[in-house]
């Protein structure tokens, strides 16, 4: 019993500790504290040593440093202009991103096609940040990289920053069986593309398309006409699926005050529909 | 010493069997032939221009897998077909019949029908050739070991009419107007009348002779070149022509018929067979200046003149045999299907035997009223044969590559850039078809247009054979190519190999948005390259921009080369380049803006 105490009492000061510590290094808003002109050059200096572990290192307290990191975008992009090994890009892209986003825009630009795929990975996941004009042309192009996880990266950032201009893009890659193009789609389509929601709900698993459902139920603009919410609806109101009963009721209790009438009367008619399944 | 003694017994025997015995042909094939400068030839020629050679039916004949029966389908509309039992060792084609062999015994077939005409015992000796007029048979036999030849007519009952013997290498005989026509020693062809055995004419021919035969209603002597006997065979220079020695006739140049002669079934699936036929009378040349090879299940035809292949298809299974006829050529597969393939490579099916054959003959001498198409040479011509996996299809289709490389024109060069960017292609055949396209010094605007593609995962575009085509597009100065170049060298979809290439083209080719691309390429890379293709690559772009580009150009490149972080190998490359071709003095028009 003692020797269980014992070793109750270790891990309970152990844990303390640790969660001290966690909560040190990752205080929301990181060191409020200026870096001194001294600091600011050793860590210019370590950034320019082309050593992958200062330089990471540097970065890491570069990004930690909410008061000083902006004064170092220019080195930063300046580091990217010259070149650097594609084992360090992403990491002083995501860095660049954090500290100053529009000046590193058209550094991801240029990254976005580099050969390395975990280089371009790194610049769609910054494009996306962006929601400028470049940058979702940049995001479009990306569309139609060989690499799934950019071409999922670059759809996530479209559907965020509204693009509608990439709806056919998107539309083309759902049906080329790209489940992840689902729900920017549902962010982004106006009008026609919207059409594949519709096919969406009647024939993918409701696991594949809630979400985008749930998404495009959430718009309230002109973009998302009311006819392609009445089809999705009598699409997911042919599943006889449990599922699908839960997730319409829950759809018509989540459903904004804004929906039309033809909408909530559609809802109505999709639950009644699905009445036989359990809830 | 007991063997040859008792062959030539056999032969005495079969020789006269059901006809009389033995007679030599004293005056057929003298030496002491008179030398009259042709006269005894235009003599005989005015004689035989009388009578009309007649066209036999348009029929497709074959010899069975177990080659136990020789079958033949009509090609005239009515698909009648019809099958003989009979062992075939060789089989031809002439008039209205099929003359078979085997087991010492040759059969005359009427091709309408499939009835016997008439049977010959003819003993362990070849078949030459024959020729049948509609009334009577003429064989060519040639003796094995023991040597000589025979020439035997005989009528439909079997009956010999005449029979000569030779100790003269006797060729495949021609049989019109009761004159038969015989080829010997390869120079000399006598014309000897059926009824009294003299010889009316003797033709000095300045081919080498092997074969006399009918087709398209005139008379020919030759082998590899042809002789027409028209009015023109006693002429110090006779109506003659052959088949250039293009790449895809290789050895085969034979310019006879296939069905003329006969087929002998060990050759029936030699790898390569040709089809030709010679032109009507008073044309000159081959039908449609167009000839076709066999290769395996591969049909193509080629133009006579240039030599261009003008398409290749493969219609059905490993091919038995064919034909060609004006306006395009029949081909018979093993599973015995036959296919019709026009001029302009349309195929269609036409027809089938009722059983698997081991090979197969087409005459046809249908006079076709529709002067026949003549196609550019488009992907869809050549796709079939070019993307097939059959490796035994490989040589042609190296061949092919390397007959479109000198077409010099757009529409070859965009075949050779579908298939060198094609998925399915065999390893081989795209490594060709990037070596010709390097090699290409035309076909500029087709290239420039094929660059404006890139390798895209929506629209399903594989990456184009970017690398092959800057090299050619730099050698041809194509400056109109270097946007869509300099896209490519930054697209991280194009093939590593082609990076190298495209970056010398652009050294070549770049003006100042170019240069800036370029710039971008030796940033992400001068530290980043990864292998050689890459390394080299940005070597060629710090190159460019040192001996091309604005002073600050001149001036990143120096501290790169003197940066350790500077991929070693890049550093290296680029010290040798501009150990060579020093640094810039900066060109104002492409520094940029």
């Amino acid at each position: 019993m003692g020797r269980f105490l014992r070793v109750l009492a270790w891990v309970v000061v152990t844990e303390s500790l640790a969660r001290a510590a966690d909560s040190s290094v990752a205080a929301p808003g990181g060191q409020r504290k200026p870096f001194t002109a001294d600091q600011r050059s050793a860590l210019r200096r370590r950034l320019e040593t082309g050593d992958e572990g200062a330089v990471r290192a540097a970065l890491h307290e570069i990004v930690g440093n909410e008061a000083s990191r902006r004064e170092f975008g220019p080195t930063l992009a300046a580091l990217l202009d010259a070149g650097v090994p594609a084992s360090l890009a992403p990491s002083l892209l995501s860095a660049l991103g954090t500290v100053d986003g529009a000046l590193g825009a058209s550094r991801f630009i240029a990254y976005a096609d580099h050969r390395d795929v975990i280089v371009r990975r790194a610049a769609a996941t910054e494009l996306s940040k962006l929601h400028t004009v470049p940058a979702r042309a940049a995001l479009a192009v990306l569309l139609r990289d060989f690499d799934g996880d950019v071409r999922r990266l670059s759809a996530a950032g479209l559907g965020d920053a509204a693009a509608s201009e990439a709806a056919p893009d998107l539309a083309r890659l759902w049906e080329r069986g790209e489940r992840y193009a689902l729900v920017p789609l549902a962010q982004v389509c106006v009008g026609a593309p919207c059409a594949s929601l519709t096919k969406a709900a009647g024939a993918a698993p409701l696991a594949d398309t809630s979400a985008a459902v749930q998404v495009f139920f959430s718009r309230t603009d002109r973009g998302a006409p009311d006819s392609v919410k009445v089809d999705v609806l009598a699409a997911l109101g042919a599943s006889k699926a449990p599922a699908v009963r839960a997730f319409l009721t829950d759809l018509s209790e989540r459903a904004p005050k804004a929906s039309s009438a033809a909408v909530r009367a559609a809802l109505e008619g999709a639950v009644r529909a699905t009445k036989g399944a359990p809830p | 010493m007991r063997r040859p003694a008792f062959a030539a017994l056999v032969l005495a025997a079969c020789f006269g069997c059901g006809g009389p015995a033995f007679e030599t042909g004293a005056r057929a094939f003298s030496p002491s032939f008179p030398v009259d400068n042709g006269a005894s030839i235009a003599r005989v020629r005015a004689r035989v221009a009388k009578t009309p050679i007649p066209r036999g039916p348009d029929v497709a004949v074959g010899i069975a897998q177990d080659r136990n029966s020789v079958s033949a389908v009509l090609l005239d509309g009515t698909q009648h077909a019809w099958a003989y039992a009979h062992r075939v060792d060789q089989l031809l084609i002439t008039g209205d019949v099929v003359v078979a062999s085997g087991d010492g015994e040759a059969v005359v077939v009427d091709l309408r029908t499939g009835r016997p005409l008439s049977r010959r015992k003819i003993g362990p000796v070849r078949l030459v050739g024959a020729s049948d007029d509609g009334t009577m048979t003429v064989l060519t036999l040639r003796r094995g070991g023991i040597g000589g030849s025979s020439v035997v007519v005989f009528d439909r009952s079997g009956n010999v009419l005449r029979r000569i013997e030779s100790d003269e290498s006797l060729g495949a005989p021609a049989l019109v107007g009761g004159v038969v026509f015989v080829p010997w020693k390869t120079q000399s062809v006598s014309a000897i009348e059926v009824t009294t055995g003299e010889e009316l004419g003797r033709f000095t021919s300045p081919v080498v002779t092997e074969s006399a035969f009918t087709s398209n209603g005139s008379i020919f002597f030759g082998d590899q070149e042809l002789v027409r006997f028209d009015d023109a065979i006693s002429a110090a220079r006779p109506t003659r022509f052959a088949l250039p020695p293009h790449a895809f006739l290789g050895e085969t140049r034979r310019a006879v018929p296939e069905s003329a002669v006969p087929l002998e079934v060990s050759d029936a699936n030699r790898p390569s067979r040709l089809l030709v036929k010679a032109a009507p009378d008073p044309g000159l040349g081959f039908e449609d200046n167009v000839y076709y090879t066999i290769n395996y299940g591969a049909l193509t035809a080629v133009d006579v003149g240039s030599g261009h292949p003008l398409w290749s298809v493969l219609p059905g299974a490993d091919a038995a045999g064919g034909g060609s006829y004006h306006g395009g050529a029949y081909l018979c597969d093993v599973e015995g299907r036959i296919f019709r393939v026009a001029l302009d490579g349309a195929v269609s099916p036409t027809g089938r035997f009722n059983r698997p054959l081991r090979s197969c003959l087409v005459r046809s001498d249908a006079v076709v009223t529709v002067p026949p198409h003549r196609p550019d040479p488009t992907t869809k011509n050549f796709s079939s044969v070019l993307l097939s996996s059959r490796p035994e299809l490989l040589p042609l289709q190296l061949s092919l590559l390397d007959a479109l490389g000198k077409f010099g024109t757009d529409e070859a060069a965009q075949v050779l850039l579908d298939i060198a960017e094609a998925p399915k292609t065999m390893k081989d055949v795209s490594d060709r078809a990037r070596t010709v396209i390097a090699s290409l010094r035309t076909g500029r605007a087709a290239m420039v247009t094929r660059l404006g593609n890139h390798a895209d995962f929506l629209a399903e575009h594989p990456a184009p054979a970017v690398g092959p085509m800057a090299e050619a597009l730099a050698t041809m100065g194509a400056r109109e190519a270097a946007p869509e170049l300099a896209r490519h060298l930054l697209d991280p979809a194009t093939a590593e190999a082609d990076l190298p290439a495209i970056a010398r083209a652009l050294r070549a080719l770049a003006g100042a948005n170019e240069l800036a691309k370029l710039r971008q390429f030796f940033a992400l890379y001068r530290v980043a390259a990864r292998g050689p293709h890459q390394e080299a690559a940005c070597a060629v772009a710090g190159e460019a921009l040192a001996t091309q580009g604005s002073p600050e150009d001149v001036a990143r490149v120096d501290k790169a080369q003197n940066d350790v972080s500077t991929n070693a190998e890049v550093r290296r490359l680029l010290a040798e380049a501009l150990a060579k071709a020093p640094r810039n003095v900066p060109n104002p028009s492409r520094t940029p803006p």
